[in-house]
């Protein structure tokens, strides 16, 4: 192969990667695994909200030898994502935005109500029940994993 | 005066243990709801703070921007009373779907004898008609009030509870909202004053919200 050839090869080549390694990101049960390692994201959920902010929640797993972290999270629906916890205190209740969460090997992190979750921030456009939202989270070491997040009845589970 | 004094002014009595399982167990018989799937006879489905006390005066502004007098409005229901802001993403909204979700389960005649009232205690940003399409997601039903940051100290003060702050806004002029927690409930007739908690599910509201409005004395 001449070195041109390779050049104009390269970007189907690159193509092709891109399209096995995002084929390789959707679980059987939906639920979405890092290539590489032993990340899964499952159960994601987004309450329809009542106003210009709303909170995504889902759980992350590790399944790996060793542990990771979350470093933030991106998303389509919103100018903004953070990742939140809700902190209760002396009959008080505040929010503090976190920076990194760790998932230890062997470990669920749940970002439940109540306490972590990730607030979405300045909506492209409204969110509405019925709904899905792409959420990319980028970890440490497991890098980027997607996830879609069905928008459900203002408040979930009840 | 730290915020944990402010607290605690209100507080007359605290039902033991045991009476407290029997007020959830009695609250649960009365709505029905003997299946157990329900109600948890413990402080997760709320606390009883006071009783025969009367319940917090304040006037605030309502979402059509008239005064709202706290005590005479409210006068002869079932209260639940709750300080919030709109740009909260994670309690508030809990709190509400399941307060909503409840009356709807409840019969019409329970229903009727219930106000829910939300105190929006960012002034900046919650305006009535924030407050208003806010709550409309909810319950259209449901009183929005609001008010200066003098007003509001004056409110949550009345009601003992921890006075809200507004947190340093980022670089972007975002905040967050330090805000009381619990929702705050008074029974029609003032006999007794309950706090409730996040995570008192839907179903466990419908529950406490029949048992005190039945087990009012008119």
């Amino acid at each position: 192969m001449s070195t041109q050839a390779w050049r104009r090869g390269l970007p189907y080549l690159l193509a092709a990667l891109a399209l096995l390694v995002g084929a390789g990101c959707v679980g059987a049960d939906g639920a979405t695994e890092s290539v590489g390692s032993r990340i899964s994201v499952s159960d994601p959920y987004i309450p329809d909200p009542p106003g210009d902010v709303a909170a995504a929640y889902l759980h992350i797993s590790n399944d790996g030898d060793g542990g990771d972290t979350l470093l933030g999270v991106r998303s389509d629906a919103s100018r903004v994502a953070e990742l939140h916890e809700t902190v209760f205190e002396g009959g008080s209740v505040s929010m503090r935005r976190v920076d990194a969460l760790a998932i230890p090997a062997g470990e669920t992190v749940a970002l439940d109500p109540g306490g972590f979750h990730v607030m979405l921030i300045d909506p492209v456009e409204p969110l509405e029940e019925g709904g899905q939202v792409r959420l990319v989270l980028t970890f440490e070491v497991a890098g980027e994993v997607e996830v879609f997040a069905d928008v459900v009845p203002t408040g979930g589970p009840r | 005066m730290p915020p944990d004094n402010l607290f605690r002014p209100r507080v007359v009595s605290r039902l033991s243990a045991s009476a407290l399982i029997l007020l959830a167990t009695a609250l649960a018989l009365v709505a029905g709801c003997g299946s157990g799937t329900a109600t948890g006879a413990d402080d997760r489905n709320g606390v009883m703070i006071a009783e025969d006390e009367a319940r917090p005066e304040f006037v605030l502004t309502d979402t059509a921007g008239r005064p709202f007098d706290f005590a005479a409005e409210t006068e002869g229901y079932l209260t639940l009373l709750y300080f919030g802001y709109t740009n909260c993403p994670d309690v508030c909204p809990i709190h509400f779907a399941n307060i909503a979700g409840a009356l709807e389960q409840v019969p019409s005649e329970i229903r009727e004898r219930v106000k829910v009232v939300f105190v929006g205690v960012d002034p900046p940003r919650d305006s009535p008609e924030n407050i208003r399409a806010w709550l409309d997601h909810f319950d259209r039903d449901f009183v929005g009030l609001t008010g200066t940051d003098d007003a509001l100290s004056v409110a949550q003060l009345a009601a003992g509870v921890p006075p809200a702050t507004r947190e340093e806004p980022d670089a972007e002029g975002r905040y967050a909202v330090n805000h009381a927690g619990w929702v705050y409930g008074y029974t029609p007739n003032d006999e007794q004053s309950w706090q409730f908690p996040l995570g008192v599910r839907q179903e466990a509201w419908a529950s406490i919200i029949e048992g005190l409005v039945a087990g009012s004395t008119s």
